[in-house]
């Protein structure tokens, strides 16, 4: 009775896999974009730190 | 019922040939809709301004700064309980309610919690409406904190059962999408309240409602897709180590009995410290690395920062639990709380009174988030080889209470332990150190529970009918 078993295509695999990396991938991307600036020179180092009273 | 039978256990029994890759995106599905829990702050601050706005007619162009004494509407500590009820819920759902899902199967409980998620934000809007706070507490507290516990553990026995060979990295990839899910949800959120806001109006409401009904369709990927594998499945090629590790077992504990181990409590332990101890990083991260690095670091490098660490919290809990599956649980856990502990030392050393290196912080706080969120990942695999598959959903259902605990309790500890150094002239970037090195010693006691694990007494093994008969008929 092998040759009734009927495999899951492939492509049906890979779209499940589209529809939360897509998300997913905007959502790393946004998030990204937030991180950056961690990375980015701040204008405060530039200036004089003044002491808190 | 009849029209629910589809989602019933037998009718979700996978046919012969179904691939088992099918089975983590529906998993997915689930942890990165409930995931938007933890972007929930982002509803604050409108949250704060709804009655101002709408009596503005229109004037308020840009939100002023919170002012939390003097609040515009709901205070912020009042908005607060919704986030805490929430998770509080999580934990006492995912307890109670593990049991059943274990008889009813992955697909009732998915389409359970997707009900219960959804019915949370639809609830929430028309509190929002009404403007009655206690509507919020029900709706994204209670009733959605409950649709969060059972969607938490609902894939989780189930990719067990399909990755026998892989146990760590299948739940790792669910439990990291939980850790994903508020990526999608924080820009989700003010993007569609961006598009609903009028002059009048914030857009709360509406994008309750949409949020509800987009994470409702979401989810409903998962319970169609989702199967369970027919009894004594293997994959293709699989075989059991014939040496397996100490603690891996080959048999089944009951939830009932395994709560009465002294190996579930030692996990129980591990999470709350593990947990405990990365909250003591997350709740403080913006103003610390401020703090260390003052003038150095402004408020949206700041925000940068936290950013960064939500990556590396996600990233860690797919990581560290596939790592687990070659060098085991113990010892996946002796890495967290070693390794934890000397970086949690190191931590503040890295500030401008020390070492003053912003790389080498942001590294230490890096590593120590991806075993903060590897801990939450590896511990199913890690019940799963102390308990066996049988109710592994369960265990880990009630093992999930220390993470509610260790919600409530770290903030408080973290706050209470900086106020009180504050108050007594301590400098903010010291308080900051006492609460990491409080950290260390709450490492050393995870530490010490992991160390202690052993594997479990056969008392509590797990004994069929069918298993029964063959032992008295063995004592005759």
């Amino acid at each position: 009775m092998g040759s009734e078993i009927k495999k899951t295509p492939i492509a049906l695999v890979l779209l499940a896999w589209l529809f939360v990396s897509v998300p997913w991938g905007w959502g790393i991307t946004q998030l990204w974009k937030n991180a950056r600036k961690l990375f980015q020179a701040p204008p405060a180092a530039t200036m004089p730190v003044t002491p808190s009273k | 019922m009849g029209a629910f039978s589809f989602l019933d256990r037998n009718r979700s029994i996978a046919q012969p040939g179904f691939s088992r890759w099918l089975v983590p995106p529906a998993a997915l599905s689930i942890h990165l809709a409930i995931g938007q829990a933890y972007a929930f702050s982002v509803f604050k601050k409108p949250l704060n301004y709804l009655l101002q706005i709408a009596a503005s007619g229109g004037g308020l162009k840009a939100l002023p700064a919170v002012d939390s004494a003097n609040p515009l509407d709901w205070k912020f500590t009042d908005l607060g309980w919704i986030f805490s009820i929430a998770i509080v819920f999580l934990g006492l759902s995912a307890a109670v309610f593990g049991k059943w899902l274990e008889r009813a199967g992955p697909r009732k409980a998915m389409f359970a919690s997707a009900v219960c998620f959804a019915s949370g934000f639809f609830v929430s809007a028309i509190g929002v409406h009404l403007h009655q706070l206690w509507l919020l507490y029900l709706g994204y507290g209670v009733i959605g904190g409950i649709g969060l516990g059972l969607g938490y553990i609902s894939p989780v026995s189930t990719l067990i059962k399909w990755f026998p060979d892989r146990p760590g990295m299948a739940t790792g990839m669910a439990i990291m999408g939980f850790g994903g899910g508020a990526l999608i949800g924080a820009p989700l959120a003010n993007n569609l309240m961006a598009a609903f806001r009028t002059d009048h109006d914030l857009g709360v409401e509406k994008t309750f409602l949409v949020m509800g009904a987009i994470y409702f369709l979401a989810m409903m990927f998962g319970v169609f897709t989702v199967r369970v594998p027919q009894e004594g499945w293997k994959p293709e090629g699989f075989a059991a180590p014939a040496k397996p590790r100490a603690l891996v077992t080959a048999n089944n504990v009951e939830v009932n009995a395994a709560f009465s181990t002294p190996q579930f409590w030692l996990l129980w332990i591990v999470l709350c410290m593990n947990v405990t101890a990365g909250i003591g990083i997350l709740e403080q991260a913006s103003p610390m690395i401020q703090e260390l690095f003052k003038g150095r670091i402004t408020a949206s490098a700041a925000a940068g920062f936290v950013a960064l660490l939500s990556l590396f919290n996600m990233g860690g809990r797919f990581v560290w639990s596939s790592i687990s599956d070659y060098i085991g649980r113990k010892n996946t856990y002796y890495a967290f709380f070693i390794l934890g502990a000397i970086l949690y030392y190191l931590a503040p050393r890295t500030g401008a009174s020390g070492l003053n290196s912003i790389p080498l912080f942001v590294g230490i706080s890096a590593i120590i988030l991806t075993m903060y969120g590897g801990g939450f990942a590896t511990i199913p695999a890690y019940l799963r080889d102390l308990f066996g598959t049988m109710e592994v959903g369960a265990i880990h259902g009630r093992l999930l209470t220390a993470w509610s605990v260790a919600g409530v309790c770290g903030p408080v500890l973290v706050n209470y332990i900086r106020e009180y150094e504050k108050s007594k002239g301590v400098p903010l970037a010291d308080a900051y150190s006492t609460v990491l090195y409080v950290m260390v010693g709450l490492l050393i006691v995870g530490l010490i529970a992991n160390a202690l694990v052993r594997p479990v007494n056969q008392k509590y093994w797990y004994k069929s009918a069918e298993s029964d008969k063959n032992l008295a008929t063995a004592a005759v």
